[in-house]
């Protein structure tokens, strides 16, 4: 008994140790952000994933950014863009800016700089996005033009959120430490600190001004973004005032936030395309009437509904209600309609039951991806696919996948907003050996698409690239799962349906 | 005896070259690549084939075996697929944050277990002696992730009591000399961080220690049980020797030797086993490091964090070979014969 009043000391230190940490926090108007992907290297050209390029957009700087909203491109560097012919983009730099450290603004040469870097840093996996980038030629210190390997109407969309600008001057003094001791650009926020798999810390740059003129003096002066992989310890740190948002609440965890005066939900369309992917050049997937078989066994809503909790948007195709490009509900799509299903196999010669297929799928990798992939092999049992479900580790799941070997699988593609290169890898002739489909009429107009200037004619085009999709059933679309972010009640922030956030615009009270 | 530790030490060369000869060959010929899990999904072919190259990844099979033991010779496991750094390097930043968390766990459980079952062994077959058996067996059979979670929603979700994870909150600074935040506070003279310091490292701690003090427990327990029914223990009862005198002088000191093995296999088992607590809670010790790194197939990481395990358990085994011969008078009786 009498160790209780220790116990009780103890835990009041510990308390009161908690209570200093909040109390500097509060002073600082400090948000901490919970970091759920690796953070593994200090170069800017290291990682690629949605995080990273924010977290380095917010700091050294990128071109731009989408703005989901307000559904339109806002400069961050330039301020203006246009395209001068079907294979090149003037952009201007922003007038005005100063480095971190007091130094000139960017010029056209940090931008040359910085795509050698994406191209020819040994450590960089980013040059994919620029993969149709010809060249990048100055006009001036201000104004430089991007040319395109062809026709590449979508290319504000691919740069903007990902190509960070960093200093030609710094790197060309210091090499690679300049990531690490000498981390200035011209972002909202100046890097503070940076350790590997435990946080980033960022520091409100004083002189920032949006683009649009609008006030930032309510944006948080420090930002900790926080590694916690584990949604379990998100939400508990969201719960204990350690964080001030939790990102990626699974749906599982969402009770635990809801009705609670000190913490609010915020939910948001997500652009991760899931889908179940056949390889079409293997069989029995060649046979199209299979495919669709699939597509009208899958009851999407009831999945959604008992094991997404409800957090999933139905996704027809490849564009749906949060890409680019959305004109409203396909002319077809493959509803629920086990009837059909067993009609056309059938017609394809298996009405005793068969084919005998096997069905792979990542675990832990996607929401719920087990539970999910469990529930369609049984549906697909119950028409009469004979289904042998695997789930492999992850990277051997991906390793079959990427090199066309895997027949039939459940995964997603992130950040599919601008579906034009996706689309092209995945559904393109000749792409990649994912999916293996072919279609002269989808390749012409996934051409035709990236030369179409014209907005409105280009999303007429991309309605029927997508009923191409849904026709074809070279994979079945399933949804984007919508992403739930717990917040703390003081703070105000969008979550965009790429995931991610400007900080500049949030607000804490 | 310091023939027999020289012995025991000059063994971790062929141990390690055996260990990193098989991580080598398991990690090379299991199926994924490194390569596709290090550029992100729309990375084109020759974009994979530029990082295989960078890696060395192309090159056949032996011929990276024989580049790896070159570069092994030379005390060096290369550079971190993932990370872009030195393994040593990366491996010696984490290192520490283990060592700290394992051997507190380990004091715990030693401070809970070793009581426990000396209780346990003295009121056998005692209602006391039924609930150290419940504890023991819950301890072993509570998966380790569901009781650090259940800690964490308990201790940091309900009460505010505790930090759900992490080592040291942002902006808190303490010079590092040995990595191990209790030592460098105090050599530091922060006596203030302490309590700090503690804080972050109780769920953790707790959640590891849980599941050692049943073993513990039970092989205090076992080992006191046996040493009261030798003769000697009947003969000092024989002579009118107290309750207190016989577990002080004949019991406890004779039941060391397998407290002791038991302790140092634990510790071990603590360093490299802590995988799954340090994900839960965001340690940032080499049990995040191996996660990460297996994920990825980072075959130097992994390797190089191996090779560490390895040499610890190497080295914990002659350390506990060392106060075999200190503790016990036999021991040392045999070495000088």
């Amino acid at each position: 008994m009498n160790d209780l009043p220790r116990l009780a000391r103890v835990l009041a230190l510990a308390g009161a140790a908690l209570c200093f940490a909040a109390s500097a926090s509060a002073q600082d108007k400090t948000m901490t952000i919970t970091a759920t992907e690796p953070m593994t290297t200090d170069n800017p050209y290291g990682e690629s994933s949605a995080p990273v390029y924010s977290l380095w957009c917010h700091t050294y700087g990128c071109l731009g950014r989408y703005d989901y909203a307000a559904k339109k491109p806002v400069g961050i560097l330039v301020e203006k863009w246009e395209a001068t012919d079907p294979t090149t983009w003037r952009f201007t730099l922003r007038k005005g800016l100063k480095r971190h450290d007091g130094g000139p603004g960017p010029t056209s040469a940090d931008v040359i700089h910085s795509l050698k870097r994406i191209r020819t840093d040994p450590e960089s996996v980013q040059s994919s996005f620029l993969a149709n980038v010809e060249a990048i030629v100055p006009v001036d210190d201000l104004t430089f033009d991007i040319r395109t390997k062809g026709p590449a109407v979508n290319l504000v969309s691919a740069l903007f959120d990902r190509f960070i600008i960093t200093s030609a001057d710094l790197y060309e003094k210091h090499g690679r430490e300049a990531d690490k001791k000498f981390a200035m650009g011209w972002g909202p926020y100046k890097l503070e600190q940076y350790q590997a798999d435990r946080r980033a810390v960022m520091r409100k740059n004083p002189e920032w001004t949006e683009i649009d003129g609008s006030s930032t003096k309510d944006s948080p002066d420090l930002v900790i973004l926080q590694q916690m992989r584990e949604p379990e310890q998100r939400v508990n740190a969201l719960l204990n005032g350690e964080v001030q948002m939790a990102r990626l609440v699974p749906p599982q965890l969402v009770k635990r936030l809801e009705n609670r005066p000190d913490v609010k939900i915020q939910k948001t369309g997500g652009i991760e395309v899931m889908f179940l992917a056949f390889n079409n050049k293997m069989e029995p997937w060649t046979d199209a009437r299979l495919r669709r078989a699939v597509a009208y066994a899958v009851n999407r809503p009831l999945i959604i509904d008992r094991l997404l909790g409800g957090y999933a948007q139905i996704q027809d195709g490849i564009v749906g209600p949060n890409q680019f490009c959305y004109t409203g509900k396909p002319d077809r799509a493959n509803e629920y309609d086990p009837a059909k299903a067993k009609a056309l196999l059938a017609e394809a010669g298996y009405a005793n039951g068969g084919p005998e297929i096997e069905f792979n799928t990542a675990v832990g990798r996607y929401v719920s991806d087990r539970q999910v992939a469990e529930a369609v092999a049984q549906m697909l049992r119950q028409v009469g696919f004979k289904v042998k479900l695997n789930t492999p580790e992850y990277a051997n799941f991906w390793a079959d996948v990427r090199r066309g070997k895997s027949p039939f699988y459940y995964m997603g593609r992130g950040s599919i907003f601008d579906p034009s290169d996706a689309g092209g890898q995945l559904f393109g002739t000749g792409g990649s050996p994912r999916v293996q489909y072919s279609n002269p009429k989808f390749d012409e107009l996934l051409s035709a698409q990236y030369a179409e200037a014209d907005p409105a004619k280009r999303c007429q085009l991309w309605r029927q690239l997508n009923q191409t999709l849904i026709d074809d059933v070279p994979s079945h679309f399933m949804w984007t799962h919508t992403l739930v972010t717990g917040l703390r009640a003081n703070v105000d922030i969008n979550v965009d349906s790429s995931g991610e956030f400007w900080l500049p615009s949030a607000k804490m009270k | 005896m310091l023939r027999a530790l020289a012995f025991r030490i000059a063994g971790v060369v062929p141990v390690l070259f055996l260990v990193t000869l098989v991580l080598f060959l398991l990690l090379r010929l299991a199926p994924g690549d490194a390569a596709d899990l290090l550029v992100p999904d729309d990375a084109s072919e020759a974009e994979i084939l530029r990082i295989r190259e960078r890696w060395g990844l192309d090159r056949p099979v032996l011929e990276q075996y024989a580049h790896f033991v070159q570069n092994l010779l030379r005390l060096d496991l290369g550079r971190s697929y993932r990370y872009g750094a030195d393994v040593f390097e990366l491996v010696g930043s984490r290192l520490p944050a283990t060592i700290e968390l394992a051997t507190l766990a380990l004091l715990l459980a030693a401070a809970i277990a070793i009581p426990f079952g000396i209780i346990a062994a003295i009121k056998r077959g005692s209602a006391l002696d039924g609930a150290v058996s419940v504890m023991s067996i819950a301890g072993v059979s509570t998966p380790t992730f569901w009781l650090g979670i259940l800690l964490v929603l308990f201790f940091s979700a309900e009460l505010h009591l505790l930090p759900s994870g992490g080592r040291l909150p942002y902006g808190v600074t303490l010079p590092e000399v040995t990595g191990l935040h209790l030592i460098d506070a105090v050599i530091a003279g922060r006596f203030d961080l302490i309590g700090l310091i503690l804080s972050q490292l109780v769920l953790p701690t707790a959640t590891l220690a849980f599941s050692m003090v049943g073993i513990i427990s039970r092989v205090t327990r076992g080992a006191i049980i046996d040493i009261a029914q030798e003769e000697f223990i009947t003969t000092s009862v024989a002579k009118g020797l107290t309750r207190g005198a016989i577990i002080r002088h004949h019991l406890l000191p004779n039941a060391t030797v397998p407290i002791t093995t038991i302790l140092g296999l634990e510790l071990g088992v603590l360093i490299s086993g802590s995988i799954i607590v340090e994900v839960v809670f965001s340690w940032p010790g080499l049990g995040t490091l191996l996660y990460q790194a297996i994920s990825v197939r980072d075959i130097p990481l992994v390797t190089g964090i191996v090779v560490t395990y390895t040499t610890l358990f190497i080295f914990i085994n002659v350390g506990i070979d060392l106060i075999y011969f200190m503790i016990d008078p036999r021991i040392r009786a045999a070495e000088g014969a």
